[in-house]
């Protein structure tokens, strides 16, 4: 149990920082199309400041907008997992991504049409935000079938 | 002796002698010398947005809700005018800017910008009409201008207007706010300053007019969502709302680029950096920015002689937490930011009667319309 919090957080952790990832780069990528100088000091010094920023500094913590429908997804595709004993990783790759998914579209619902991530605002930023979330999933699967494997 | 017990006795209670000290000061460095009033003249208002003042007793504003109102002879007519257009009234939009026609006296013709639906479909957009204020009525609405393309979003529409001294009248248009990068391009209106005869025709000498990939009503681009703009003398301010932080005010030339989103003071609401950069080649500084936001909304030149320490200053409505600012102005550049009328509401608009009053709207539903003078 503990073990599988603990898994939980760390997905969070990760697809937080992917998403971070995805929206600074995206920027950043606008920004150097407009000739702007870019450069590797710029770019992990802007990385930092999103992290710190969107997570302590905004209006609502970044974690805690990718953590609701994560784990919520995650979870329940443990327990179905469990029931049908599938030991695969590819519900959670999938549920991961569809959380995400899900959180990109419904979003702007919730908020008259307003993408608070600049990086999801072009399909191929909910593309890839997608992706993260599918990276998510497999973390956590990974673990959950090495976790029942080891029972074993 | 005596020095040596006083500054014992200073040692012993240093923090609260700096309490004290700091306590003195910044009530000296907030303190304007002017002694005013205030006076309601109009109350109960749902969400007045924009003044536009007639003559000492004869006043016009919009309420974002969608109404055009008219205070006559100091009096609030308890009708609004009638024949506006009909507008959406969501977010940040609604019935907005109102400006009258240099000629109004002659005329009676004001000029009414707004976000409105889109015919048949989700998205919509700012538009202005010209219409002829007869009693409490508008006759001959004609639509002069429209901001291409729509959105899907009611948020940041800029929606304030000023004539220029050749008679061509200057719209705001604000970047929508999920399309802020179509801000630098300038094949949209989106974060535009555009420039427009007040029939909505084209008028001579638009600097990007000759430029095939542009639009040929831009007068400057690079902007949020300014929220006022004024003519003084032949000179233009916009202001400029920030995100967090990077509220601006800055002198509007043809066809400069005011660096939105490329450049900023602010930070996006989600926290991320916006841009690292605050400034850049080819793209103008303000006279005057805001770190944290003000959440500026109006602005106006003051230039009367009732409040003669306030002559030639340009005042700021600002929301957050709700004040006006006043900015000592000199050669186009600010030297003294004052902080005044800090005791209302959240300030949404401001401007000055003939006589030297000022004028405040503050915001929201139960929003008030209130006159400043001197005791």
């Amino acid at each position: 149990m503990i073990k599988s919090f603990f898994d939980l957080l760390l997905t969070v952790l990760v697809v937080t920082i992917l998403v971070v990832v995805v929206s600074t780069s995206s920027n950043l990528l606008w920004l150097n199309s407009m000739n702007m100088p870019i450069d590797f000091n710029l770019v992990t010094s802007t990385f930092l400041k999103d992290i710190v920023g969107m997570n302590f500094n905004s209006q609502i913590p970044l974690y805690l907008l990718i953590s609701i429908p994560l784990i919520l997804f995650l979870f329940c595709t443990k327990i179905i997992s469990k029931r049908f004993l599938t030991n695969r990783i590819f519900p959670y790759v999938l549920s991961g991504g569809i959380s995400m998914l899900l959180l990109m579209v419904l979003l702007p619902f919730a908020l008259d049409n307003l993408e608070p991530i600049s990086g999801s605002r072009t399909n191929i930023g909910k593309l890839c935000m997608t992706i993260c979330g599918c990276l998510g999933g497999y973390l956590y699967g990974f673990r959950q079938i090495r976790n029942v494997d080891n029972e074993i | 002796m005596v020095l040596d017990k006083l500054g014992m006795l200073i040692m012993k209670y240093k923090q609260l002698a700096l309490v004290i000290l700091i306590s003195i000061l910044s009530v000296f460095l907030r303190s304007e010398d002017v002694d005013y009033n205030y006076t309601i003249i109009a109350e109960g208002l749902d969400r007045p947005w924009s003044l536009a003042v007639i003559d000492d007793k004869n006043i016009i504003f919009t309420e974002l809700s969608g109404n055009l109102r008219q205070i006559k002879d100091g009096k609030l007519l308890s009708a609004p005018v009638a024949g506006t257009p009909e507008v959406l009234f969501k977010g940040q939009g609604g019935m907005s800017g109102v400006v009258l026609d240099p000629d109004f006296q002659k005329n009676k013709v004001l000029y009414l910008a707004f976000s409105a639906r889109d015919e048949g479909a989700r998205t919509n957009t700012l538009k202005v009409i010209r219409a002829v204020l007869s009693g409490n009525e508008l006759k001959d609405v004609n639509e002069i201008y429209s901001a291409f393309p729509s959105r899907n979003t009611a948020l940041h529409y800029g929606a304030k207007m000023v004539f220029m001294d050749d008679g061509t009248l200057l719209v705001t248009n604000g970047d929508g706010f999920n399309y802020r990068e179509k801000a630098q391009t300038l094949d949209n209106h989106f974060g535009k300053i555009v420039r427009i005869n007040s029939d909505g025709s084209l008028p001579e000498g638009n600097p990007f007019s000759d430029d095939p990939n542009a639009l040929p009503e831009i007068w400057s681009y690079g902007h949020r969502n300014p929220q006022g703009i004024i003519n003084y003398k032949g000179e233009i301010y916009g202001l400029e709302h920030g995100p967090m932080g990077g509220d601006e005010i800055n002198v509007i030339k043809p066809g400069n680029n005011y660096g939105w989103p490329a450049i900023t003071y602010g930070k996006d609401y989600n926290g991320s950096v916006i841009s690292p950069f605050t400034e850049m080649q080819g793209m103008e500084q303000p006279i005057k920015y805001w770190v944290p936001s003000i959440a500026p909304s109006g602005m106006m030149l003051y230039d009367k002689d009732l409040f003669p320490e306030w002559k030639g200053s340009i005042f700021v409505s600002s929301m957050k937490p709700g004040s006006v600012r006043r900015l000592e102005l000199k050669e186009n550049k600010i030297i003294k930011d004052h902080i005044i009328f800090d005791d209302l509401s959240r300030i949404r608009d401001i401007a000055f009667l003939p006589n030297g009053s000022i004028l405040l709207a503050t915001d929201g539903s139960g929003g008030e319309i209130i006159s400043v003078q001197p005791n």
